[in-house]
């Protein structure tokens, strides 16, 4: 177990070493010169000289692999660089934008799997019946429905047609409720129609009939044989969603004006800043593995007949 | 029968545990997820109903960045530095120049020297005086810093003078002329207190805090947020605000109509937050909001790759100008395109801009002039079983409106038989296409505005020097005649000279012009005292505006 568990972290350091070189490379490949963008961003016309200029001082006049080294070099130190626009400490201003979208992720990912899972699970155990299909009726059409829209939407029955809820910014509580309700609709579509076929196809499980025909009282029959054996997908469901959470909160924040962490990144791309880009990128990366990495922890422990050691890929 | 009831027994009994141990991990893992989430959605800053009455607030798109708002950098947005800071001149339109700080002013017949009288007993927001140390330490600061080299103050200056508190001198190595126009700019040489940096008044000293002679000052920014700003109680030329203006960032330009009609935002528009066309009849005629619509300098156009094959060609350039009928870009409700710049433009007048009008039969002549067969089948021009087709780059995150306008400039080529392909490109690559990497035929551009027109925009994209060719169109008469008015100090030497530029660049057809833009702001009815001002970088008098309930 343990020696599985140091494996897998020296798998994810590959990984992310791999993934920083990717990112790296790709920030370079694309069109767009970060020198020419913040001259324009500020009014100045690109001249060579200007830009000539701007590229010694962020060294990127230097060759590929130098300035790969010289990234690296400053994760060691525990920095990420400075930010070409504002100058300032990539780390610091990451950590100052992260606060906003940890609640909206949060949140939404509470919201979502409260509601959903019981509403799957509900209409799963009754599939066939009118809400059942009313309701999947309605997630057909939830699925279609985009969630830059569906926000603006939202905004417009709550903040203009029944004006009782702020629609911009996020200085109170209040103004969390509309994101967060337009995350959760859109994730919660998906998680629904999800935890409904899987209460139907492990409903199907012969030791699932075999229990019921035991007639076993409801309290021991649900916890302890379906929800048990539902547990390990409903918990790959959850995890594997946490990045559609990550990029519904890159839209929501910037519809709703959020000084976030997506919305951080979405105009650090605009501006081919790159330490910024590289920096965020890496801790996302580096955030969604070791969520993964626990989620193996956790399905370990919840079902033992998941081997840790036995890997394929790692024989 | 016992064994297996034991066996069951057993199973349960290891159910039930393996049940606990399962609901066990689900609850730490919600609990630890509650409570992060709930303690930190306890916030600040909810503003009283009494607050929100005295504050005006802006919608932009841009954060302010208002705890560097230097006024020798090019950090935070151009109407906060036009708010806080004030320039010596001012620019008014149309060319004129008129006093701000300097009250009067003097230029040697050569151009080399500048003497500005400044206006006495103004003070900076701190309550010290603005007096000559101050200019001269503003426009040292602003020369020092490299990304203002490419401007005529500071490629030209030779030194700054102060004979006494209320006189500047100016002396510059060569003939300036530019030098008023880049004064009245939002930025970089409005004067700032020496008092802003740390060590006071040294010229290389870190900012510390923004301290100008503007109707107002920074009260507290918070980033990506908002910034707000107070009125200056020491302002000199009109009573300060009584209110506190809110730049708040909205980045979606349906947010800021969603904010506009939530009541979220008073006033919405612009440049530095600009509301889209198909969302204004959301404003219009209702009683709850004021659309206000001011001219603008700026024009939409298409800057042409003379080095492909077929735009090499005067005969393709001058079709293109006559099938494109301009009426269809603002539905026939805007000035009619007569040439590249507006009228309001300076230099510009009613006869010295030829254009060409509109007249579909007189371009496909000019195509067949130049060997263009027209091919029945496919509708179009071909030469040598080419067919006559251009790519036509646009972005539209700063400029929404220009797919649409794309379009319809494909449907006026395709009516004299060019095919037009669009190809939107996000705003960082449609730059690099632009600046660098040239892979267009045709690309949408806009005009600069104001001051830095038409002399400093010529100079930037249609200007080429030995060393580098021009962005937008290389032609050596052009950049000659551009190198003559650089050295022209008299101002009717200088609209000689564009009158002959402005007649160079319709000759060779070296531009499509599009469109002419417009500044639209909307705001609440309850708002009131709504002014443009001179310039589109400052475009509001924010000072003026007051809330009355209706």
């Amino acid at each position: 177990m343990l020696r599985s568990m140091i494996h897998r972290l020296l798998m994810l350091m590959v990984t992310l070493v791999l993934f920083s070189l990717f990112v790296f490379t790709l920030m370079r490949l694309a069109p767009g010169d970060p020198a020419s963008m913040i001259l324009l961003q500020i009014g100045v016309v690109p001249e060579q000289s200007l830009v000539a200029h701007l590229q010694e001082q962020w060294g990127l006049d230097q060759s590929f692999i130098q300035q790969y080294i010289a990234w690296v070099h400053q994760i060691f130190r525990g920095e990420l660089g400075n930010s070409f626009m504002s100058g300032e400490p990539v780390l610091n201003e990451m950590i100052d934008r992260l606060d906003p979208t940890f609640r909206l992720i949060t949140g939404s990912f509470l919201l979502t799997a409260l509601i959903s899972i019981p509403v799957g699970i509900w209409l799963g155990l009754n599939a066939g019946s009118i809400p059942d299909r009313v309701i999947y009726s309605v997630t057909i059409l939830g699925l279609s429905v985009p969630l830059y829209w569906l926000a603006i939407l939202i905004m417009y029955v709550f903040g203009v047609i029944w004006p009782i809820l702020p629609v911009v910014g996020s200085s109170s509580a209040l103004h969390y409720v509309l994101p967060i309700t337009a995350i959760s609709i859109a994730e919660s579509v998906y998680f629904i129609r999800m935890v409904r076929s899987y209460t139907i196809q492990y409903s199907k499980f012969s030791y699932i009939e075999a229990a019921r025909a035991r007639g076993l009282r409801p309290s021991i029959f649900y916890p302890s044989y379906l929800f048990r054996s539902m547990f390990i997908p409903i918990l790959t469901l959850i995890t594997t969603s946490l990045p559609s959470f990550f990029g519904a909160s890159i839209i929501t924040e910037t519809i709703f004006s959020f000084p976030g962490f997506g919305k951080y990144m979405l105009e650090a791309i605009y501006r081919r800043d790159f330490p910024v880009i590289q920096g965020s990128a890496l801790f996302v990366a580096a955030f969604i593995f070791v969520f993964n990495f626990v989620t193996d922890v956790l399905f370990f422990l919840t079902d033992p007949r998941v081997h840790l050691d036995k890997q394929r890929w790692e024989l | 029968m016992q064994q297996f009831n034991h066996k069951h027994r057993r199973r349960e009994v290891g159910g039930v545990g393996m049940y606990s141990r399962y609901c066990f991990s689900v609850v730490v893992v919600l609990t630890f997820l509650l409570i992060m989430g709930c303690s930190q959605t306890k916030s600040s800053t909810s503003s009283t109903v009494q607050e929100a009455n005295k504050q005006i607030v802006v919608a932009v798109t841009q954060d302010t960045e208002g705890d560097k708002l230097d006024a020798t950098t090019y950090n935070g947005t151009r109407q906060t530095h036009a708010a806080v800071y004030d320039a010596l001149v001012e620019y008014e339109g149309e060319g004129k120049i008129a006093p701000s700080l300097a009250e009067s002013w003097e230029v040697s017949d050569n151009g080399k020297t500048y003497r500005f009288h400044l206006r006495k007993q103004i003070k900076f927001s701190d309550g010290s005086p603005l007096n000559s140390a101050a200019v001269k330490f503003s426009l040292e600061r602003a020369t020092s810093r490299e990304e203002n080299a490419g401007l005529e103050i500071s490629r030209l200056l030779k030194k700054i003078e102060a004979p006494d508190d209320n006189t500047v001198v100016l002396t510059f190595k060569e003939t300036a002329t530019q030098v008023l126009y880049e004064l009245s700019q939002a930025r970089p040489f409005r004067i700032m207190s020496p008092n802003s940096v740390i060590p006071v008044g040294d010229v290389n000293g870190t900012f510390d805090k923004a301290i100008g002679t503007g109707p107002w000052k920074i009260d507290s920014y918070h980033q990506g947020v908002e910034t707000v700003l107070v009125a200056n109680e020491h302002y000199w030329l009109e009573k300060p605000s009584e209110y506190s203006l809110v730049f708040k960032v909205i980045t979606d330009p349906q947010a800021r109509v969603l904010a506009l009609q939530s009541g979220e935002a008073d006033l919405a528009g612009g440049e530095l937050g600009n509301i889209p066309a198909e969302s204004l009849s959301v404003f219009q005629n209702k009683d709850k909001y004021v659309v206000e619509t001011g001219t603008s300098t700026m024009s939409y156009f298409l800057v042409i790759n003379q080095n492909n094959a077929f735009l090499s060609d005067k005969n393709i350039r001058q079709a293109m100008n006559y099938g494109n009928d301009t009426n269809k870009y603002a539905d026939g409700s805007s000035d009619p395109i007569k040439g590249l710049f507006q009228k309001n433009v300076a230099f510009v007048t009613d006869d010295n801009q030829p254009f060409y009008p509109y007249h579909p039969e007189k371009a496909k002549q000019r195509i067949e002039a130049s060997g263009y067969k027209w091919n029945e089948k496919k509708q179009l021009y071909e030469r040598d079983g080419q067919i006559l087709q251009l790519r036509l780059v646009i972005q539209t995150e700063e400029y929404p409106e220009w797919k649409e306008m794309a379009e319809i400039f494909q449907d006026n080529m395709k009516q004299i038989g060019i095919q037009i392909n669009i190809v939107n490109k996000e705003r960082a690559a449609y730059y690099d296409t632009l600046w660098s990497s040239k892979d267009y035929d045709l690309l949408m551009y806009r005009t600069y505005t104001d001051a830095q027109l038409p002399y400093r925009f010529l100079s930037s994209l249609f200007y080429s020097s030995p060393s580098t060719p021009g962005v937008a169109y290389q032609d050596r008469p052009l950049s000659d005649l551009l190198d003559q008015i650089a050295s022209t100090v008299l101002a009717e030497k200088q609209q000689a000279l564009f009158d002959q530029v402005f007649l160079r660049m319709h000759e060779e057809a070296m531009s499509v012009p599009i469109y002419y833009a417009k500044q639209t702001f909307v705001h609440s009815r309850e708002l009131v005292g709504f002014t443009f001002n001179a310039i589109e970088d400052d475009p509001v008098k924010w000072h003026r505006l007051k809330k009355e309930a209706q």
